[in-house]
């Protein structure tokens, strides 16, 4: 460049030069937030891994690929209700299908566990197949932190991958009715019950995600042993429990304890006006919580879902406290 | 900096003991890492690695205590936030750029997003990786990924860092790459290394103080220029006619090693100058350059006395 066209250089000033000074190594004097920052770097990292974000289109695929196909069940699903809606009244809504957020569960769960178990793994099997689970514990980071907020990431976008759908379905219920506001009013309790429902669906089929990715540095491994888990013991439970002295053994089965915790929740949507369970909670005490359409009782059932929920955690804790770095 | 009290020391281990079942690992090991580049020497198998995971505060002792920057590092995981590590093994996710992953893990070490990105930068520029940043480091070359796991170490400004075989697997180039930036490590960012390495060669270049391990026990620890401080043997090189020249030394009763570098007599007084200087005339030996010989690590491990020429001491 010339003088002319630089007119900076010329008058010697290396500010107006445009002259990068070379201030060599500067320590660093700023804050430090402690364990704090890193769970919540963990977990964000978590978020981001496990929907690709950052990454190419190949990564992205297969998490967006995912919560696209939930979307669109329920898009299909309140467009066929609200078409039955406008051509037959309410009657009509849920003639050609149930287009219920229970149903939406039901339908959709076998494929939010397949996207647990090709996603989960994400979080946490490479970081030990690198080895980067090394560099995590020698910062002012615990175990217990690393998995709490590997788990809270996966949580978070479990809950939203559930709830995300349901709220399409609601705004199309909504728009697809005659009277949006009057099926609002008629409704607004699947709000609170479509929102807890994915919450401890989100909760259990995570804990059991990190369980299984906790155990092989193999992504490919853990989503085999996800997948098995989730498909195997109803395999064996599902005749068994059929025999009435031996129902209790559907416990065993994920997917029924899934499917028993949905019909708990949404139990007061039930054709036969059964209570449920967040009215009961409102109504009375935990203690005085009465069978409501499930196959078991209420206690029986919330202590098979708080097992399913801590054994898995408390396998997976364990297993990183004491792995050998 | 917060020191050790009492001892002026970042870190030290008292009498410190880890076995793995029936596998002594350390034995009573003192150690005391003051500032400076400390070497940590010794064969595989020796405790190395087991220290520096002792130090981290990633096992703990069977017996003795272990004090970091003051603290107890088992009970205190802050005091990680001061430390850096990097391990011998591989470590990074390849598919991550490295701009984004020492942003990352400087976050996990305690600082926020804004300075962290900064710091990423900056430390990727120290070591030379400044235009590769945003690439995926799948893509690295070995001597790339070991200064990205150096930088990583660096990232959040440690009090001390802590290498673990730094130079493994790289070519003879790379490794002067490396241990130059180890160097610089101490000598212009201000942190203290504690370096561990199988190979003399390297801690003997690089590092100042030295603590040798044999066995899961220190066998030897002190500076490095102790042990490589000039001996009482004179160390001669020739341009040609060695024989006639070490045939000379002989005649006038001086002991002699020989080697291919060239020749070794001990003694480095006036009188013992003058015989060499008449057995080079004698001879008619062309002298390229004659000094006192330094010791070398090796002699640590191989017994040698440096002040006694044996046949090969004169090899360079």
């Amino acid at each position: 460049m010339s003088d002319a066209a630089n007119p900076g250089a010329a008058s010697g000033d290396p500010q107006a030069a445009g002259v990068v000074f070379d201030i060599g190594y500067q320590r660093y004097a700023g804050p430090r937030e402690g364990r704090n920052r890193a769970r919540r770097a963990v977990y964000r990292d978590g978020i981001r891994k496990a929907l690709g974000l950052g990454r190419g289109a190949r990564t992205k695929l297969l998490p967006w690929g995912f919560i696209s196909l939930l979307v669109v069940i329920g898009v299909i699903m309140a467009a066929i209700a609200g078409a039955g809606q406008r051509a037959l009244g309410d009657a009509g809504a849920n003639l050609f299908l149930d287009a219920s957020h229970r149903f939406y569960y039901a339908f959709t769960i076998t494929i939010l566990f397949v996207f647990a178990a090709l996603v989960a793994p994400r979080l946490l099997c490479p970081d030990r197949r690198n080895g980067t689970l090394h560099l995590y514990l020698v910062r002012p980071l615990t175990p217990t932190d690393y998995l709490a907020a590997r788990w809270a990431a996966f949580l978070t976008v479990m809950v939203l991958v559930a709830w995300l759908p349901q709220f399409v379905l609601l705004t199309g219920r909504v728009l697809g009715h005659p009277v949006p506001l009057a099926y609002l009013g008629e409704n607004w309790r699947d709000i609170p019950q479509f929102l807890l429902a994915g919450l401890a669906t989100g909760a259990l089929v995570t804990t059991v995600s990190m369980l299984a990715s906790g155990l092989t540095p193999r992504r490919g491994y853990a989503s085999v042993l996800l997948i098995a888990l989730y498909l195997i013991p109803g395999a064996v439970t599902g005749p068994l429990s059929l025999i009435p002295e031996f129902q209790w053994v559907a416990v065993f089965d994920l997917g029924e304890v899934l499917g028993e915790m949905n019909t708990l929740i949404f139990a007061g949507s039930d054709p036969e006006g059964s209570q449920s369970l967040l009215a009961q909670l409102m109504e009375a005490g935990p203690d005085d919580i009465e069978p409501t359409g499930t196959r078991f009782s209420t206690t029986f059932l919330l202590t098979a879902y708080l097992v399913w929920l801590v054994t898995p955690g408390a396998i997976v804790w364990r297993h990183y406290r004491r792995l050998t770095l | 900096m917060t020191l050790v009290p009492g001892s002026g020391a970042l870190m030290t281990l008292s009498k410190v003991t880890k076995r793995y079942g029936s596998t002594v690992a350390l034995h009573e090991v003192d150690i005391a890492v003051t500032e400076g580049i400390m070497g940590l020497l010794g064969e595989n198998g020796a405790g190395k690695s087991t220290m520096i995971k002792v130090l981290l505060g990633l096992i703990a002792p069977n017996a003795g205590a272990v004090r970091v920057l003051g603290q107890d590092v088992i009970r205190s995981p802050l005091v990680r936030s001061r430390l850096g590590y990097m391990p011998e093994h591989d470590c990074l996710p390849i598919e991550a750029p490295a701009a984004e992953f020492l942003c990352h893990m400087a976050e996990v070490s305690g600082l926020p997003t804004s300075r962290a990105r900064m710091r990423a930068a900056d430390t990727l520029r120290h070591v030379g990786l400044f235009e590769a940043r945003h690439r995926p480091m799948g893509t690295y070359s070995t001597g790339m990924k070991q200064r990205v796991k150096l930088a990583q170490a660096l990232v959040h400004d440690p009090d001390i860092v802590l290498l673990d075989e730094p130079a493994a697997g790289l070519d003879p180039a790379g490794r002067d790459e490396m241990l130059d930036l180890v160097r610089r490590t101490y000598r212009e960012f201000g942190i203290t290394v504690v370096f561990s390495s199988h190979l003399m060669s390297d801690v003997e270049r690089t590092c100042d103080r030295i603590t040798v391990l044999e066995g899961g026990q220190v066998a030897r620890s002190g500076a490095v220029a102790e042990y490589t401080a000039e001996t009482r043997t004179l160390f001669i090189e020739l341009d040609g006619n060695r024989d006639r020249f070490v045939a000379a030394l002989r005649d006038r009763g001086v002991a002699v090693g020989v080697g291919k570098g060239g020749v070794a007599v001990q003694g480095s007084d006036e009188d013992l100058c003058d015989l060499v200087r008449d057995a080079l005339v004698e001879a008619e030996a062309p002298l390229r350059r004659m000094a006192p010989r330094r010791r070398e690590l090796a002699e640590l491990f191989t017994g040698v006395d440096g002040d006694h020429p044996e046949p090969g001491d004169a090899d360079p």
